[in-house]
């Protein structure tokens, strides 16, 4: 970033952040120096990224009508957004919170340096700052991270191309909530086109995510009473479906203590000296039967007979 | 020039500070700040130009370095840090549930948590779930680690499905693509080795005292592997809907078939794991290497295929 540019970004920011009321784009052009006085169309290019930039700092830029009668439009930098209220951090709750940036060592540790640089204004750790034998690593450098927490929590809808089994295409969606699972964070909306809750895996977004309108104000969509991003991706994908039918399906003796550890959406009822047994939901077939013969010899689908008849066509399959 | 963009981001964060501490020494900045003098006033000469619209003399900051002391006025706008960003909030929002999940219950850091919520947008953190598991067996693990004790644990080993029992001095504890490990020596091999802690079937601390070595540095494992024993090469060749496979195991290699299919290369410890996935994926799978194991997938299919035969049910 050249001295220029920061001169001009740092202008921009108290102009919008002292300003009364809104201000035109043209009154920006004439007001900062250096943005290109001469010409509308640098000036636009110019402007367009500089909005962008502050918003990748966190400073929103907000577009809002500059009087009552809507007759024009201007920008603006709410102070409520833009100051860090006072938070009253006790000793204690920030020694945790340093304790939980240090567990992210071996993540990109740049954002949670600069957060508790804010919270502290740049005081030292405390001395137990860091459990040297303790360490995570949960998938926080992935690109688009941010921009998908930023619409999750401002409610704002969002673009971008995704990649799924159907090939790549663009997707626009209501971010209700963003998931963490093995490693990999979730995206859960509603997809315009099919109107649907989904859940995008963040890193199979090929390039970037963008807010549909970056710069206007307030939430664009309400999220539906009852919906709960815990436990949304808990249940595996061929349970959701329309009509779904009952299975039996029985677990032997060394699995099932597995099954109960690793999924927690199935309700194990013993079964003697067999094992156990559990009701599963089926609305897509061939995605059970694959989940039925990931454990083994250690599962066998009981009822309905339709389903055994399907699996030992899918083993026959295998024995070629 | 060094990352211009982060001296911006840093500006941001220190003028607040000076502004609220003014005539505070340079040293004491360049220690908060990690900068060097000269950075310092390379910083500064910055907001020299910057200021409220007119930026004649009462509009611009007045920034200057004075017997070792620094001095910002005319910035009142500036006073207060800026919020946190979404990266940030969720970065040490993230950190602190892996802590919680290992730590239990803690009030100051469940205060904490509270108070970085306020710090974002309202109910942006409701909406987030980190979905860490925190199995009974992660307390007496980090217990033994606090306390450096010896563990004495039943272990399932995924790769090879087998339950052994070892003895392992705890090293480390580790959350990996959503699971947590144990790294430590296993006095059974005679080696270091990785645990999952949710393949523990049970676990108990010893009284044998079990000191982490003085040169151990858990920097070095930036990436969990598989399992520590990784002698034998797997190849498969995978159907582009079952891609996931490709992400999911760390290959050693990944190449794209002229069919469209992906032929991929790893090190596995055992076959336990490949068959089960082999059997998992059925026609999106073709096994290539090890060669052993082509006959041994076939006999356990037929035999499992066998219970699906007959209208009677296995037990």
């Amino acid at each position: 970033m050249p001295v220029r540019k920061s001169e001009r970004l740092l202008n921009l920011i108290v102009m919008l952040l002292e300003t009364t009321q809104p201000v035109t784009a043209e009154q920006i052009h004439r007001t900062i120096p250096g943005y290109g006085q001469d010409s509308w169309d640098t000036f636009k290019r110019m402007f367009e990224r500089d909005k962008e930039e502050l918003r990748e700092m966190g400073i929103p830029v907000e577009l809002t009508a500059v009087d009552a009668w809507d007759t024009e439009q201007g920008y603006r930098i709410p102070k409520d957004r833009y100051y860090l209220p006072d938070l009253h951090l006790e000793p204690d709750e920030l020694a945790a919170l340093w304790l939980a940036a240090g567990l992210l060592r071996m993540n990109d540790p740049g954002p949670a340096r600069s957060a508790l640089m804010k919270l502290t204004e740049g005081a030292p750790p405390p001395a137990e700052a860091n459990l040297s034998w303790l360490t995570a690593d949960m998938g926080l450098a992935a690109p688009n991270l941010s921009v998908a927490l930023e619409s999750v929590g401002e409610k704002k809808k969002v673009s971008f191309p995704y990649r799924s089994k159907q090939g790549t295409r663009s997707r626009t969606v209501e971010p209700y909530g963003l998931t963490h699972r093995r490693g990999k964070w979730y995206l859960i909306g509603r997809d315009e086109k099919n109107e649907e809750v989904r859940s995008f895996r963040i890193d199979r977004v090929e390039g970037a995510i963008h807010l549909t309108h970056p710069s206007r104000p307030g939430p664009e969509f309400e999220i539906p009473e009852g919906f709960s991003v815990q436990g949304y991706l808990d249940r595996p994908p061929f349970v959701q479906g329309s009509l779904p039918e009952k299975a039996i399906v029985r677990f032997d003796h060394s699995t099932s203590w597995w099954v109960e550890r690793s999924q927690p959406w199935l309700r194990l009822e013993p079964d003697g000296a067999l094992g156990a047994t559990a009701e599963v939901e089926v609305a897509d077939d061939s995605g059970f039967i694959s989940w039925l013969l990931g454990f083994g010899e250690g599962a066998e689908v009981l009822e309905p007979p339709r389903l055994r008849e399907l699996t030992r066509k899918r083993l026959e399959e295998i024995c070629g | 020039m060094a990352d211009l963009e982060g001296r911006f981001r840093r500006l941001l964060l220190l003028v607040p500070y000076v502004l609220r501490n003014n005539g505070v020494s340079v040293k004491e900045i360049s220690e908060r700040f990690a900068i060097s003098r000269s950075e310092l006033a390379a910083d500064l000469n910055l907001l020299f130009m910057c200021g409220l619209p007119g930026y004649g003399p009462g509009d611009l900051i007045e920034a200057y370095i004075d017997d070792g002391r620094v001095w910002i006025r005319m910035a009142d706008y500036f006073s207060r840090p800026m919020r946190l960003t979404p990266a940030e909030g969720l970065m040490l929002y993230a950190g602190g549930q892996a802590l919680a999940a290992v730590s239990g219950p803690d009030p100051a850091l469940e205060r904490a948590m509270e108070q970085l919520s306020k710090a974002l947008a309202p109910g942006a953190l409701e909406r987030v779930s980190v979905g860490l598991e925190a199995p009974k067996e992660l307390s007496v693990v980090k217990q033994a680690l606090e306390s450096r004790r010896r563990l004495q644990l039943v272990y399932q080993s995924q790769s090879k499905d087998e339950v052994t029992e070892r003895e392992v001095d705890p090293w480390a504890l580790l959350l990996s693509d959503g699971r947590w490990y144990l790294l430590g020596f296993c006095h059974r091999v005679g080696d270091e080795r990785i645990f999952r802690v949710d393949r523990m079937r049970s676990v108990v601390a010893m009284d044998q005292a079990a000191p982490i070595p003085a040169d151990f540095d858990l920097s070095r494992y930036d990436a969990v592997y598989f399992e520590s024993d990784q002698a034998m090469s797997v190849t498969l060749e995978i159907d582009p809907r079952a891609n996931w496979v490709c992400d999911y195991y760390p290959l050693t290699s990944q190449e794209l078939l002229d069919d469209g299919w992906i032929r991929i290369s790893l090190k596995a410890g055992g076959t336990a794991w490949l068959e089960r996935l082999l059997l998992r994926l059925g026609p999106e799978a073709r096994l290539i290497e090890p060669e052993s194991l082509k006959q041994k997938l076939k006999a356990t299919a037929a035999s499992m295929a066998r219970r699906y035969a007959s209208s009677e049910l296995s037990g």
